[in-house]
């Protein structure tokens, strides 16, 4: 086994991992915070 | 040397790609420029020196590379975008000292943290470049990369990510700064001059008397007000300057489009901002915070108070207006989920005049409640109408409590804030008569104040809030939302005032 030939594939599979992790934390972060913008309510409140 | 070149230009181009990307939400086609000259110049620079052996070349290829690493890849990649997707949230998910990262749409941070790990490979292809080149310009081999004691690069790789972190987490800590001369700084942010300018004064007046009845607090309040006027963009203005000029240390406002507009400048200041807002998605749980009955809060009172008084069936004449729109569609779900029909539905545009006819066929169908809401003047010429039509079992939501002519709503009721307090009311009206008091606003605008005033850091303070007892009643908050909830109160036009049906 060469431990270079496996560097691409653990390379690949880290920076995978972290931007699944980061599409997870990004979209339950923006859905807690209020999600879509609504329609401003105006000039009652 | 030409592999290397060849890799490290690569490298150069698909981070490019990413910045490109990341950049088109800030900048938008501008973005496109930025990607042609990252993509453009150091293609040129490494032609040049391969063709020439120009140290000039070199020099610039490597520093387009430098700006590139530094530039895009550690301050907008790593500090801006990586940093509080993982250790902003984790951070906020462990303590409120921290706030929860304000984070931009999904491909806007993806393609962050993706210029980032670019980067990286910009900056290791660049360091195999620099040394094939000095091994070629000595006559040498280039020295094949071995890798190395890996896991003494692994275990620097991690340290070096926890000093940049703890250095992150250090930043990111909201820490409370007591002024210097004792006084605090808050700002009011309403309109004071137009249509808004009744209920700014308003709001004005309660935050005035909340900063009155303090006793004995650690510090002096500094009521500053910001004259925001109708223009969005001139309300910015007014608002950066308050924050950059006067250097309020929190801010209190109200009405919602408003709302939207000092939320990001209070974020990036990192300030508290409370706001009498109905849109919840301006509450994020980080600085800014909504406090008023939802649309739904206030459905669902309505219809209880409905099925109380046994009504069976209503008709909807509703001015074609948005927060209106909130409160109908709130209505009709609530409605259709305890099985009530409506007999009629009609909703007008603000340039009607005449609402006979449709008066008329609202009656012909029978209904037990004329749900109306509308603004003023529609509102008053609906009430008109209906009363000419002797109409007098009408419901609405907060409507009748604006209304130039309470008279004409006499026996109306409708669901607006609730007032633990009846007391507080007449308090604000033998202080400042003549002013008038907006029931939806003024007592969260009161309470939103002391909720400011009564933590060290208001900040902290305010995230920690689970259930807060105030004139509005009791407002409850979830951990981590920037949305408090309350529950509306029914009220009664009794004597052409408002009244409040559980004290009658």
């Amino acid at each position: 086994m060469n431990r270079r030939t496996h560097t691409p594939t653990i390379l690949a599979l880290l920076i995978a991992a972290v931007l699944a992790g980061a599409y997870v934390i990004v979209a339950q972060n923006n859905a807690a915070m209020g999600g879509a913008v609504e329609t401003p309510a105006g000039l009652l409140h | 040397m030409h592999t290397y070149a060849r890799r490290s230009l690569l490298s150069v181009i698909v981070t490019a790609v990413l910045i490109t990307v990341n950049h088109l939400y800030p900048l938008g086609t501008r973005a496109l420029g930025l990607g042609a000259v990252l993509v453009v110049a150091p293609t040129a620079l490494l032609w040049w020196f391969r063709n020439t052996r120009s140290r000039v070349a070199f020099a610039g290829y490597l520093l387009m590379n430098l700006w590139i690493v530094v530039g895009f890849g550690l301050i907008k990649g790593l500090w801006k975008s990586t940093l509080p997707v993982f250790v902003g949230t984790l951070l906020a998910s462990i303590s409120t000292s921290f706030p929860r990262p304000t984070l931009g749409p999904v491909p806007f941070e993806l393609s962050g943290i993706l210029t980032f790990i670019g980067s990286l490979f910009v900056l290791y292809y660049g360091y195999r470049l620099v040394r094939a080149n000095r091994d070629a310009a000595a006559g040498a081999e280039p020295e094949k990369p071995i890798a190395r004691r890996p896991v003494l690069w692994a275990a620097s790789a991690l340290v070096a990510f926890a000093v940049i972190a703890s250095a992150y987490a250090f930043t990111d800590q909201d820490r409370w700064i007591a002024p210097a001369n004792g006084v605090v700084k808050i700002g009011v942010i309403v309109p004071a001059s137009g249509p808004y300018a009744i209920l700014g004064n308003s709001f004005l007046k309660a935050v005035e008397m909340a900063r009155s009845d303090l006793r004995g607090t650690k510090y002096q309040y500094e009521l500053v007000l910001v004259d925001i006027g109708l223009d969005l963009a001139q309300a910015r203005t007014a608002i950066q300057r308050a924050i950059t000029d006067e250097n309020v240390d929190a801010i209190v406002g109200g009405i919602s489009r408003f709302g939207q507009v000092t939320k990001p400048l209070a974020t990036a200041a990192r300030i508290p901002h409370t706001c009498v807002c109905s849109v919840t998605s301006i509450g994020d749980g980080a600085y800014t915070f909504t406090n008023i009955p939802s649309p739904d809060a206030e459905a669902v009172q309505w219809v209880q108070e409905a099925q109380r008084r046994g009504i069976r069936q209503i008709a909807l004449l509703t001015q074609d207006y948005p927060s209106i729109h909130g409160h109908v569609t709130a209505l009709k779900a609530e409605l259709a989920r305890v099985g009530l029909p409506t007999t009629y539905v009609k909703e007008f545009a603000d340039s009607v005049t005449d609402f006979r006819s449709m008066i008329a066929q609202a009656r012909a169908s029978n209904p037990d409640v004329y749900f109306v809401e509308a603004l003023s003047p529609q509102l008053e010429l609906l009430g008109q109408q209906l009363f000419e039509a002797k109409i007098r079992n009408i419901a609405s939501v907060v409507a009748p409590s604006v209304t130039q002519r309470p008279e004409l709503f006499e026996g109306t009721w409708y669901t607006d804030s609730d007032l633990r307090d009846i007391g507080f009311k007449q308090r604000f009206e033998k202080q400042y008569p003549g002013t008038r008091f907006a029931t939806h606003m003024m007592p969260y605008a009161y309470d939103d104040f002391n909720m400011i005033v009564r933590g060290e850091n208001p900040a902290v303070y305010i995230r920690n809030i689970a259930t807060y007892e105030g004139t509005a009643g009791t407002v409850t908050k979830a951990p981590g939302s920037g949305n408090f909830q309350s529950r509306p109160a029914v009220w009664v036009i009794q004597n052409a005032k408002p009244a409040l049906l559980s004290q009658q």
